[in-house]
């Protein structure tokens, strides 16, 4: 999709991330290494549990108290942020990297107005208040909504899901940043909502250049927006490539289950749906050799000893000792 | 991690200024009462502080000693032939001047300690956490004694005894929905568009958390009231010539048998302030308190 070779604008190298609990510290992310380059989607695909959102909070430089980074390295346009004292590397989300995030119900202050909330985040970052009062009207027509001056002068409760969305969306793209992490913004929305938001983004991203991380456990939203796909499990990326050759040929058998469990559209040729069984792991009682073997149909007896690596597998990466052409069919679930 | 009983987030105070405060007190009928009630002292206080009374509060007049309610003196004369009424207004404008400066000085320590004990917890908050309950292992009156007894008579010494015993309660009024507001998503979301911290307190947490603090307002301010009228009863807080209502009511001890008019006055106004106070308060909790029924 993107032809020529661009700088990457985030480069995330060997992030490891722990969370501490009971006097213990859990990875929870293990060793993340990605690009993103200006114009261009990533999405992050995972089940609950698997770090997607850790990894974009790190990137951030807002994980929960308990949390922390201790390894890799975060480049922005080419500054390493993990030495960043804390105020300026405030002064750099917002202004350059910028998040939307799950539920637009509670994601605005309910006593302000919400063009107001707008001219704060301009006003944050230095702009004056004038231009910032011009900018947020703009942003907020930028971001889908008719009439953005009426819109400006109303409370949050008096918008719908879908508009607060498109109003967090506004106050993350009016400092016009670089790179934009979108954390399931389309989770808690309708489909017909989800499908308009998912447009704007998408449409955003093309006008202006920006660098987009999506993050969801939606394949089907991802299909739609992603250029490259990186899917994580257990804190680990397991298989990493572009959309169509990881639809087309998943290299992991995890890739290939999430794949499976798609329900078909109506018409197609897929009989039944396959799940995966199990559960994720207890990150504090990690299997040992590849966190999936428990759950994984293709499992050999190397997978229970030795950790694989991220290796080329056909178009992708993927970390599998399996090869795809030695694959047994998977068990058909109950559906 | 978040109290259920502060559950905020549900349905978030109606935004509005004033107006839909007031509004929302008016149609609340203790709410309404109240209004009115303070609205009345509030004139009175003003207007006896610019010297508007019916008669000089402090002038005595000796041919008019100890002459019951009338037309012309309506709660009567004391025994230098002052107007007890004139007196009893500028007494209100004393007391309230006490109160109001004690419950501004505790509301504004009380939530600043309260909201940043709650949004930054950690040693700040066991710092200010020990120190509220260190001031409300004593009871409040003899706290307020003791506070007097170490600074000396008079009504600024009262005001200040008032204020720090009633620190802790602002403390504890503003720290506990902070807790529940902290965890809110839009508390999040301002750190992610780059907000620093004094910004997202100041101007997302505090106004969030404001409801309570502004009830708690009203009925400390009718507390405050009842115990400079007590401490002044005592001879502790406002200091003659000065008049106030408890040292009016103390003042009329010895008439109260031949003329009974020189204690129902000062007594009765400090009995309509604290009504109408609390009934101020309850009016808020109804017009700030989104679950309760509007209508």
């Amino acid at each position: 999709m993107n032809d020529e070779v661009r700088e990457p604008v985030l480069e995330v190298r060997d992030l490891h991330t722990v969370v501490r609990t009971d006097g213990h510290d859990l990875p929870v992310v293990r060793g993340v290494s990605f690009d993103v380059r200006a114009g261009e989607a990533v999405a992050l695909v995972g089940e609950s549990g698997s770090g997607k959102s850790l990894t974009a909070l790190s990137v951030m430089g807002l994980l929960p108290d308990a949390a922390r980074v201790v390894g890799g390295s975060v480049r922005l346009g080419g500054r390493d942020l993990q030495s960043l004292p804390e105020s300026e590397r405030r002064r750099t989300r917002g202004a350059q990297i910028a998040m939307v995030y799950q539920d637009p119900m509670t994601s605005l202050n309910p006593l302000m107005r919400v063009g107001s909330q707008v001219v704060e985040a301009l006003d944050a970052h230095g702009v004056p208040r004038d231009e910032a009062r011009r900018r947020a009207v703009e942003a907020l027509g930028g971001a889908g909504l008719p009439r953005p001056e009426r819109v400006a002068r109303r409370y949050p409760h008096e918008l719908s899901g879908g508009q607060r969305q498109r109003v967090m969306i506004a106050m993350a793209i009016a400092l016009r940043p670089t790179v934009l992490i979108a954390d399931e913004p389309t989770t808690a929305l309708d489909v017909t909502i989800q499908q308009q938001v998912l447009a704007l983004v998408d449409e955003l991203r093309r006008a202006t250049g920006l660098a987009l991380i999506w993050i969801t456990h939606d394949l089907g939203v991802v299909a739609r927006v992603a250029d490259r796909v990186l899917v994580m499990y257990a804190g680990q990326v397991v298989e990493a490539g572009p959309t169509r050759d990881l639809y087309r040929a998943p290299q992991h058998p995890y890739t290939a289950g999430l794949l499976g469990s798609i329900p078909p559209m109506l018409g197609t040729e897929r009989p039944d749906l396959l799940q995966i069984g199990g559960a994720p792991p207890d990150l504090a009682r990690r299997p040992s050799g590849c966190a999936f073997h428990p759950r994984c149909p293709q499992r050999v007896d190397r997978c229970v000893e030795e950790e694989p690596v991220l290796k080329p597998r056909g178009e992708n990466l993927a970390a599998c000792w399996v090869p795809r052409d030695h694959w047994v069919p998977a068990e058909r679930a109950v559906s | 991690m978040t109290d259920p009983t502060q559950r905020l987030d549900a349905a978030p105070v109606a935004p509005g200024g004033l107006r839909d405060v007031v509004r929302g007190v008016w149609r609340d009928r203790n709410g309404r009462v109240g209004l009115a009630v303070t609205g009345v002292l509030g004139v009175v206080a003003l207007a006896a502080a610019v010297g508007l009374t019916p008669y000089d509060p402090i002038a005595q007049n000796p041919a008019d000693q100890l002459v019951g309610p009338s037309g012309e003196h309506w709660f009567g004369t004391d025994q230098f032939g002052r107007d007890v009424a004139s007196r009893t207004f500028a007494g209100i404008g004393a007391s309230l001047r006490v109160a109001v400066l004690a419950v501004a000085l505790a509301a504004v320590i009380g939530t600043v300690a309260g909201v940043t004990s709650g949004y930054l917890g950690g040693f700040w908050d066991q710092v200010v956490g020990r120190l509220t309950d260190v001031l409300f292992a004593f009871p409040a009156i003899l706290l307020a004694l003791s506070i007097i007894a170490a600074l000396g008579r008079g009504w600024l010494n009262t005001a200040i005894a008032i204020a720090i015993v009633y620190v802790p309660i602002f403390v504890r009024v503003a720290r506990g929905p902070t807790l529940a507001v902290r965890e809110l998503e839009y508390v999040a979301a301002c750190r992610v568009v780059g907000f620093s911290g004094r910004r997202i307190l100041f101007r997302h947490v505090l106004p969030n958390v404001s409801a309570p603090i502004v009830v708690q307002v009203a009925l400390a301010l009718s507390w405050a009231i009842l115990t400079e009228a007590g401490l002044s009863f005592l001879g502790l807080g406002t200091q003659p010539p000065e008049s106030s209502l408890g040292l009016m009511v103390s003042d009329a001890r010895n008439l109260v048998t031949t003329a009974w008019w020189t204690m129902a006055a000062p007594a009765l106004a400090v009995i309509i302030a604290v009504i109408g106070l609390n009934l101020l308060g309850d009016g808020l909790r109804s017009a700030l308190d989104p679950k309760e029924d509007r209508r």
